[in-house]
């Protein structure tokens, strides 16, 4: 019986409830959609009371979502890294290969220079070994008698002289330096014609034969005579580095740098014209 | 770069029987003529030199250790070099090369610190060879006819 009385009161209050809301949101609704159709000042604080706390919110998860999109990416960025080295690694390697391809150009590209300024035929050989001693300077190259090389052809460089074909095999010859003290070569110093022979001493040259009476001075170029008929006259040997003047003896004590850098050679040409006077 | 010819050599000297070492070393010294050297027979004559003086040296002194080489083998380099720049300097009349200590110390150097490690190596190489050797001989020994075997 108290059930139903309470049934009969709670019906009437709901009623009047949800006419109390939905009567006002109606209201305003036709209140907005006639007339100037601007916020309210209950609107505009509604707004600015909301406008801030998703603001906020926005923020927040904006924040706690670049952390997650950042770990995420890390994996990526490591992998994209990686094949980054690799592609770094391989670029570097192909970069250091054209630019000795490059080098080789430029160097074999001026041994054809030299060929084309002589008369006689010339060979270009590659040094394919060095004297391992201490007291000889000879080395091998990659060409011998079936390439028409003799005993006794010189050997040269763009920059100078290099010494001459020593000992000839098939395939293979070995070339005696300048600067190993059993090579003599004919020179001229250029500027006071003075004649004399130059040989070597493990190291770089010596000038004999040079009458004292003579002026040499340091920087002087010293160049191949022509004479004896194995190197053709004009060739660079070296520049004067130091005149010794002893009191005794009839000639100067003259020390000649070599204006080849033997150390750095790779590829040697050979003048081929034969020599009586070789053997 | 060291001279492992050489260290060779002085293992041949005191390893070796004399007509064995002697053989090899010349044979050795006319194969670095042909890389080496002016004067044909120079290098084969200096080492030749050394191992008969290294095998004179190894039946008076106990030099059979490789801990005990360096110093012998220090010498005998010097030996050796002096002998080539000597024989050079007499068959090339008038112009020397210059005696280069710097290169030669330093070669001298090398030559000490890898004399114990290389003499070992060769001693355990020519260990493999003598236990083939005795393998090729237990293989192919024949019985004798002994009936009381």
């Amino acid at each position: 019986m108290g059930l139903k009385k309470k049934k009969q009161h709670s019906q009437p209050l709901k009623l009047f409830l949800v006419l109390a809301l939905i009567i006002p949101l109606v209201l305003t609704i036709i209140a907005s959609t006639i007339g100037r159709k601007e916020f309210s000042i209950s609107h505009r604080l509604a707004l600015e009371v909301l406008g801030l706390a998703n603001s906020a919110a926005t923020s927040t998860l904006d924040f706690f979502g670049g952390f997650w999109d950042s770990y995420f990416n890390l994996v990526g960025v490591r992998k994209e890294n990686i094949h980054l080295l690799e592609e770094i690694r391989r670029y570097k390697s192909l970069n250091a290969k054209y630019r000795e391809a490059a080098a080789t150009n430029v160097r074999l590209s001026r041994l054809l220079e030299l060929e084309q300024s002589f008369d006689t035929p010339v060979l270009t050989a590659q040094i394919v070994g060095r004297d391992p001693s201490l007291w000889f300077k000879t080395f091998t190259i990659n060409r011998g008698s079936n390439s028409g090389i003799e005993r006794g052809m010189p050997v040269i460089t763009l920059e100078g002289v290099v010494g001459q074909v020593a000992n000839v095999s098939l395939n293979y010859s070995k070339i005696l330096l300048a600067t190993d003290p059993n090579s003599a070569i004919d020179a001229i110093v250029q500027k006071s014609r003075a004649q004399g022979i130059i040989k070597g001493d493990g190291k770089q040259y010596q000038l004999h034969y040079v009458l004292k009476k003579v002026e040499v001075s340091v920087g002087d170029e010293i160049v191949t005579s022509g004479m004896g008929g194995i190197f053709p006259k004009g060739l660079s040997i070296g520049v004067i580095g130091e005149v010794v003047a002893s009191k005794r003896g009839m000639f100067h004590r003259v020390k000649v740098t070599p204006s080849v850098d033997f150390r750095q050679l790779e590829y040697v040409t050979i003048l081929l014209q034969t020599n009586p006077l070789a053997e | 770069m060291p001279d492992l010819l050489f260290l060779q050599i002085v293992f041949m000297a005191i390893h070796l029987r004399v007509h064995q070492g002697a053989l090899l070393t010349l044979i050795f010294g006319v194969a670095l003529e042909v890389f080496s050297g002016y004067f044909l027979g120079l290098y084969a004559l200096a080492y030749l030199l050394v191992f008969v003086i290294i095998k004179g040296l190894s039946s008076a002194l106990a030099i059979h250790e490789a801990n005990h080489q360096p110093p012998i083998v220090a010498l005998s380099y010097l030996v050796a070099n002096s002998f080539i720049y000597v024989c050079n300097a007499m068959l090339t009349s008038e112009s020397q090369g210059s005696w280069e200590w710097g290169g030669l110390l330093q070669r001298v150097l090398i030559v000490i610190v890898l004399v114990v490690p290389v003499n070992r190596l060769f001693s355990a190489v020519l260990d493999f060879c003598d236990r083939g050797i005795e393998k090729k001989e237990l293989l192919f020994h024949r019985k004798t006819g002994n009936r009381y075997r």
